[in-house]
């Protein structure tokens, strides 16, 4: 528990080379101005690709240019390069697949999603975020439920969890990790809205 | 990339490894082999840090615990055994001092103190209830023709039950407040000393001159004394209520600065909180358990991008 506060691990720590940044530098950025874009990336990838899982790959071509760009130099602002790196990932999609429909690649002027506005999409809206893990919580099947509750909102630990619903421990970890997915989603997915 | 893994397999093999290292064992060799896998694909690693974000940031469903979750963790009680009870128990409420039982029939003093970070709730014969926050020493001396409270130092909230022939008083130095029919904490520090009225009414004698008449106290009501002064200010219930969250193990903030929210973590922990003076105003708003100052660092600095070290005995928040 105790490397929790940064997401880097002790590699982590290590200077990239020809920078002065390390990979952790790069991890907590990734974390703190790229995920929170994630409805609005999806929201935009989803208006070229009807299918979910289409965007959600796409997403993480996304995800992993821009971090790879970042090990490099952290591009800033994010929002642009990411929505740049978007729609150049959908082009080549375009130019590789018949398959696209006319509107393949929505304008992202027209989405008015591009702009760069510091703050608006900020998670400081700490109400709004506790609604949204809320109502993601309500969605989890039952036992999957209870374990996240037990965990997260009574403090007990996989063991104590295992005891109380007497289960094993690793059906423990494996509604654990569904309430890990599942929640990911709710935080960062493109399911609800998040205000503005 | 149609030949690589779905985003929504790798995604699940991510949250597989949060939730490998939440869990109770973790090895080095489990962390080797977590790093393999990390350093297999960056899709690996992108869909990790967003596990990871969402599994820390989802802290904040403790804001939930009511009596209902908490009861589904109390009848752990039943199932465990005696050694893992204590730990459980001791994880939710750490709870030293006297069983309530035995001091109604005498008359003589009784000292309950709770350590830091502790809290304990004693329940009177009359019905009356007193709950004691974290590192509070309260004195206590039923008679009968009033009963009489004396916090030397800590926070205690009160129900008490009305009874205009035995008068129910709580002193703190020379300050006294008087029940009326009411549910008040009071709460005594160093240079401060403050009432908050929940229902009912009280009489306050702040005791900084002696000529002054004692104060009558409304719900919503909380006077703030100092060696000097008084002032009372109205407070919504929403903010009382969420005031006494820490009866529930839990602190609850809205629109506190970081200064302040890390003042009140420090009450409840040994583990002390340093927050550096450039970043002290940033407001917070949010829910924590009294005794995760890890899960607090980690929030704030992921919501305001600062950094949160550990030096010593203490946590350091600074840009």
């Amino acid at each position: 528990m105790a490397e929790t506060f940064e997401t880097g691990r002790e590699s982590a720590g290590t200077r990239l080379a020809g920078t002065d940044m390390t990979a952790s530098d790069v991890h907590s950025w990734f974390v703190r101005e790229v995920l929170p874009l994630e409805a609005a990336l999806m929201q935009f990838l989803r208006h070229s690709l009807r299918n979910r899982n289409e965007a959600e790959d796409l997403c993480q071509d996304v995800y992993v240019r821009i971090y790879q760009a970042a090990l490099k130099k952290i591009p800033d602002p994010a929002k642009p390069y990411l929505f740049t790196v978007a729609r150049n990932l959908l082009l080549n999609r375009v130019r590789h697949e018949a398959i696209v429909s006319i509107e393949a690649v929505a304008d992202l002027e027209a989405l008015n999603i591009a702009k760069d506005e510091p703050g608006a999409d900020r998670w400081v809206i700490a109400r709004e975020e506790l609604r949204l893990l809320e109502s993601a919580l309500n969605r989890l099947p039952r036992r999957c439920r209870q374990a996240v509750i037990l965990r997260k909102i009574e403090g007990l630990s996989h063991r104590e969890i295992a005891q109380r619903m007497a289960i094993s421990e690793k059906t423990v970890d494996r509604h654990i990790s569904d309430g890990v997915a599942a929640l990911a989603d709710a935080l960062f997915g493109e399911a609800p809205r998040r205000s503005r | 990339m149609s030949d690589q893994k779905s985003a929504q397999q790798v995604r699940e093999e991510a949250a597989t490894w949060i939730s490998r290292r939440d869990g109770t064992m973790w090895s080095d060799a489990d962390q080797s082999e977590l790093d393999a896998w990390l350093a297999a694909a960056p899709e690996h690693m992108v869909a990790f840090l967003r596990a990871e974000a969402a599994w820390g940031r989802a802290d904040r469903l403790v804001a939930l615990r009511t009596a209902k979750t908490s009861r589904i963790a109390e009848t752990l009680k039943d199932v465990l055994p005696t050694a893992l009870r204590a730990v459980a128990a001791a994880a939710v409420i750490a709870v030293v001092g006297v069983a309530a039982r035995d001091y109604l029939t005498t008359t003589n003093q009784k000292t309950y103190t709770t350590p830091v970070g502790g809290r304990e709730t004693i329940t009177l014969v009359d019905g009356s209830q007193i709950a004691l926050n974290t590192d509070t020493v309260l004195r206590m001396d039923l008679g009968d023709r009033e009963r009489r409270v004396w916090l030397d130092k800590g926070e205690a909230y009160f129900h008490v039950t009305h009874n205009a022939q035995r008068p129910f008083r709580v002193f703190a130095g020379n300050r006294t407040v008087t029940d009326l029919g009411t549910r008040f904490s009071v709460r005594r520090d160093t240079e401060r000393f403050e009432v908050a009225v929940m229902e009912g009414k009280v009489a306050f004698d702040a005791g900084v001159k002696p000529q002054d008449k004692p104060i009558a106290l409304l719900p919503g009501d909380v006077a703030i004394a100092t060696a000097t002064d008084v002032s009372i200010v109205k407070k919504p219930s929403r903010a009382l209520a969420e005031s006494l969250g820490w009866q529930r193990g839990l602190l609850i903030f809205d629109n506190t600065t970081l200064g302040d929210a890390v003042a009140d973590f420090n009450r409840y922990n040994s583990e002390k909180l340093v927050v550096a003076k450039s970043v002290a105003r940033l407001p917070i708003v949010g829910t924590f358990r009294t005794n995760d100052v890890e899960a607090f660092a980690r929030v704030t600095s992921q919501v305001f991008g600062l950094r949160a070290e550990s030096k010593g005995a203490s946590i350091v928040i600074s840009h």
